[in-house]
């Protein structure tokens, strides 16, 4: 914090970091539940019924 | 960048902590997205160090992993240089990784500096735009003091860097394995290593965010693609056009001509002149989002706000870069889909 004042004037707290207010906070990403699978998943070969 | 311990190491002993995400980063380690760059991280810690001890005794002691870099910010304990990744995504889970392992935050965290570093040195123009770029499209508007910008290799001999926001690497090791994309529309080839030998770009973000990172990313790509005559080195170009203009139309245009970069030109060296001018953009900056904030209230229904020429500098750039990221993604997945024109 930085403090600002001028001969006969309240001093005034600057902050050193301030939101920029253009940005739209974003929800974060979600952490994918599982790696990605390095080979695609086999599908079961078809028995054939009884 | 000086690291004595392999991105294998780090990943084994985060996996206890983290195993979901270290998987992630695991498996898309060197993965490029859209032909944007790598990224490679350096965390200066302002605090003691102490939540860093365990990891850095696991992998192998002080002297090994953090003795070795001379490199740091002149106020921070250790400075832990990342092995570089692929792209941004993984660099964001790689640092979610480490939070998760010493349970500190790493993001937006006044006590811990985050280094973003890309691969090519960017001339001095593309180096100001790049941190202007940075700063004005932060989610956090910072002031600065010269002292946030010291560094051990502010008069080093060979490789002095000043203070600045970017700078150059001191020619340590560089990671060239990564995919670089080059050639122009529907002719793109994939080369399978970077195509310098040598050189970085890095940006002291101070306290960084997620955001931070991923624009520094796309940011530099632009830039070093239209330096270095890469695949999106039309739209790099493209960008910078922009850029200038709308500094331009802020009467800002003179900040590019400052010093944000020590090259071995000697006029370059005055850190002085760089921090001027980063003042007058943080003034700046400042001011509008004082504006923004007092129209907000007054207007506090969006569609009362009356029409601008101009909608401030912050909400441009914001544009700008949500423009530019989605051109780059849409013509990079046009060109996957055999369909570009």
């Amino acid at each position: 914090m930085i403090r600002a004042q001028q001969p006969g004037s309240q001093p005034i707290d600057i902050p050193e970091t301030i939101p920029n207010p253009a940005v739209v906070p974003v929800q974060p990403m979600p952490a994918p539940s599982r790696p990605a699978p390095q080979e695609p998943v086999k599908t079961p070969e078809k028995v054939p019924a009884n | 960048m000086s690291y004595r311990y392999s991105l294998e190491d780090l990943l084994a002993l985060l996996h206890s902590r983290a195993p979901t995400k270290v998987d992630a980063v695991a498996l898309h380690r060197r993965r490029v997205e859209h032909g944007l760059l790598s990224v490679g991280l350096k965390i200066h810690c302002l605090g003691n160090g102490s939540p860093f001890s365990t990891l850095v005794e696991a992998l192998g002691g002080a002297q090994k992993i953090l003795d070795v870099n001379y490199y740091k910010d002149s106020r921070a304990s250790l400075c832990l240089v990342l092995p570089p990744v692929g792209s941004a995504r993984s660099a964001i889970l790689l640092l979610e990784c480490i939070e998760q392992f010493i349970g500190s935050a790493l993001f937006s965290n006044p006590e811990i500096q985050i280094q973003a570093c890309s691969p090519g040195r960017l001339s001095a123009r593309r180096s100001a735009l790049l941190a202007i770029g940075f700063y004005l499209g932060s989610d956090t508007l910072r002031r600065y003091t010269l002292g946030d910008l010291t560094t051990s290799f502010v008069a080093h001999p060979h490789d002095p860097r000043g203070r600045r926001l970017v700078l150059y690497d001191a020619e340590g090791d560089f990671d060239r394995n990564f995919d670089w994309w080059k050639g122009s529309d529907k002719h793109r080839l994939v080369e399978p290593q970077l195509p310098f030998n040598n050189g970085r770009s890095d940006l002291l973000t101070g306290s960084g965010s997620r955001l931070d990172i991923e624009n520094i990313n796309l940011l530099a790509t632009l830039l070093v693609h239209a330096q270095y005559e890469g695949y999106w080195k039309e739209l790099g170009m493209q960008f910078e056009k922009e850029m200038g203009t709308l500094l331009e139309q802020h009467l800002l245009a003179g900040l590019v001509d400052a010093p944000w970069v020590r090259t071995d030109d000697a006029e370059n060296g005055d850190d002085d002149k760089f921090f001027a001018a980063l003042q007058e953009l943080v003034a700046y900056a400042f001011e509008e989002a004082v504006r923004i904030k007092e129209r907000d209230r007054f207007f506090w229904k969006r569609r009362d706000i009356p029409a601008r020429s101009s909608r401030g500098i912050l909400q441009e750039v914001q544009s700008l870069l949500q423009k530019y990221r989605g051109e780059l993604v849409k013509r990079s997945r046009l060109f996957d889909q055999g369909d570009c024109t």
